[in-house]
């Protein structure tokens, strides 16, 4: 590729995250004016929309990221070393994405942190949430400037810490969901697992396009074997999760179990299906697992194209999953139901928003990677 | 001496869909206007039968003062609490907003308060009970006295006359939140 046809598609995707930037703070600017009340479709009935879901991708991305980021620190996996600064600069910056929806749809996200401290409750799933992301954020923190000033005797110790808040971040987020017995679609041991390992395939997919996209826009810096490598883990990570759809379709089918199965029916043939169908299911599963299990399509680049597919995929399942376990009614005559099921759509401000929060990630990744010091190892 | 613990019988086949709980609980605690903006509701049940004989009766619904109260269990700050009268409360100031206690509410109790800037929920107007001994607005507006209000604890309170004579359903019992107010049957 030319310098100037480098430059010219270097000056595109900085304005094109410019672009998303500037909608994110209409979108925050609009909210902040207006209120949550006017700028969210969210209702009294389904409180949680977009905003939680995308917040939940970004977290899980980022908690998967720092288990792949310390495969090589850890597990002396030598093919993930060239990815793991990588996958720890773009950690920091999805957990970044992650926090600034989090402020957006919170309503007080000063008083959160100061009640939180000062007035906890230890049988909320969310204080201790809040304590992972605490623990989480000064692991990652810690191994990345371990890394970058070179103290390498430090990284296997941080790393075995690492492992064990990326599970604990993930876990727990699931186990938010999880707890909520009002909820059927929800309520139950299931979402902390499913959390773990969509957060991994969500994470070996953002690795990959970073791997694939190299340091700088524009110009490849990738490393085969450890595209190669990170196929593989995305292979079996996708039909690890494969399974568990097949056992979540079942659970919430078999036998009609009131609440679920009426959530199940949403995503299989309700308002949601073409999400599902499409975007979680074909787009998410099926395709991506015959790009990267199927032997003769196996290449850096089916696994950078596996890498978009799941990266659309796992979004529309974090949507899908936070909005049809809150479609079916909990009580009986509420209004404004579609075919027994409650309705949600979000508004153009919650979209603004999380395009922002994906914008300020991407923007921060690539600006960061345009450093030397973070660069010079990439690949 | 024993505590009080506050509950609601409601007789609904008393209830003739007139809605005048709802604007005495909007006028007395202040509920902005909008949609979602209620603390207590009245469900209209199926028509029964066929025409021309047909059947339909209402249920009121509120906060249900659980035993168990999902809230109270998952509030990250403890903005929602339980006071020793069984009575669910939330105090705004430490109400964050995640709206994680909506979520959890089996009964959609709750709803999001943009005036307080924070989730709000019927208290068995605990301003009144504590103020100067008044039923809850609903209970005292109430035409044709579907709601009874009363301590548990005293056997000789009419909630508890009412229920040691009739027979009487909670909602939702299989979401285990042991709920405070009773319907009779």
């Amino acid at each position: 590729m030319t310098t100037s046809a480098q430059k010219t598609l270097r000056l595109l995707w900085y304005g094109l995250l410019a672009f998303g930037l500037a909608a994110g703070l209409y979108g925050a600017a609009f909210m902040l004016r207006h209120g949550h009340e006017e700028a969210f479709n969210v209702t009294r009935e389904i409180p949680w929309g977009i905003l939680i879901s995308s917040y939940e991708y970004f977290m899980a991305a980022s908690a998967g990221l720092l288990i792949l980021a310390n495969m090589a620190h850890v597990f002396g996996r030598e093919d993930f070393r060239p990815l793991a600064r990588r996958a720890l600069v773009l950690a920091l910056f999805t957990m970044t994405a992650a926090f600034a929806i989090m402020a957006a749809e919170i309503a007080h996200p000063l008083r959160m942190v100061l009640y939180a401290l000062i007035s906890p409750n230890p049988a909320s799933p969310l204080i201790w949430v809040g304590v992972c992301y605490g623990l989480y954020g000064a692991v990652l923190l810690g191994q990345l400037l371990a890394d970058l000033t070179g103290r390498r005797e430090l990284l296997k110790p941080l790393g075995i810490l690492a492992l064990i808040v990326s599970v604990a971040v993930l876990t727990n987020m699931g186990a938010i969901l999880g707890v909520a017995k009002a909820r059927p679609l929800w309520y139950g041991p299931f979402m902390p697992l499913y959390f773990a390992v969509s957060g991994l395939v969500s994470s070996g997919a953002l690795l990959s396009l970073a791997a694939w996209f190299g340091d700088r826009p524009g110009r490849s810096g990738r490393n085969d074997a450890s595209l190669n490598a990170l196929g593989r883990f995305q292979g079996l990570a996708l039909a690890a999760l494969a399974v568990l759809m097949i056992w979540k379709l079942v659970g919430g089918l078999y036998g009609a179990p009131p609440g679920k199965y009426e959530a199940t029916l949403a995503l299989t043939s309700g308002p949601l299906a073409v999400n599902f169908w499409f975007f979680e299911i074909l787009l998410g599963l099926v395709l991506p697992l015959g790009l990267l299990l199927g032997r003769p399509f196996r290449s850096p680049f089916s696994v950078m194209i596996a890498g978009v597919m799941v990266s659309l995929g796992v979004f529309a399942m974090r949507y899908d999953l936070i909005v049809a376990g809150q479609m079916v009614p909990v009580r009986r005559g509420a209004d404004g139901l579609v075919n027994g099921l409650l309705q949600y759509s979000p508004s153009s401000i919650e979209i603004a928003l999380v395009v922002g929060a994906a914008s300020l990630c991407l923007l921060l990744y690539s600006l960061c990677l345009r450093l030397p010091k973070v660069a010079g190892r990439a690949d | 001496m024993k505590n009080k613990r506050y509950a609601m019988v409601l007789d609904t086949r008393r209830c003739i869909d007139c809605k005048a709980c709802t604007v005495a609980c909007k006028a007395e605690n202040h509920v902005p206007l909008g949609r979602d903006n209620y603390r207590n509701w009245v469900t209209q049940e199926e028509l029964r039968g066929s025409y021309p004989r047909l059947g339909q009766s209402f249920t009121p619904g509120q906060c249900m003062h659980c035993g168990n109260s999902p809230c109270d269990h998952i509030c990250p700050t403890r903005a929602t609490g339980v006071n020793p009268d069984g009575i669910v409360t939330v105090d705004y100031d430490k109400c964050i907003g995640c709206k994680y206690c909506m979520t959890a509410c089996p009964y959609n109790a709750r709803y999001f308060n943009e005036e307080k800037g924070a989730v709000d929920k019927c208290t068995f107007c605990a301003h009144r009970i504590y103020g100067d001994g008044r039923s809850p607005a609903c209970a005292e507006t109430c035409p044709t006295k579907v709601r009874v209000f009363g301590d548990l604890n005293d056997p000789d309170s009419e909630v508890s006359r009412l229920l040691a004579s009739r027979p009487y359903r909670v909602e939702q019992p299989d979401k285990g939140t042991k709920p405070f107010l009773f319907y009779l049957m």
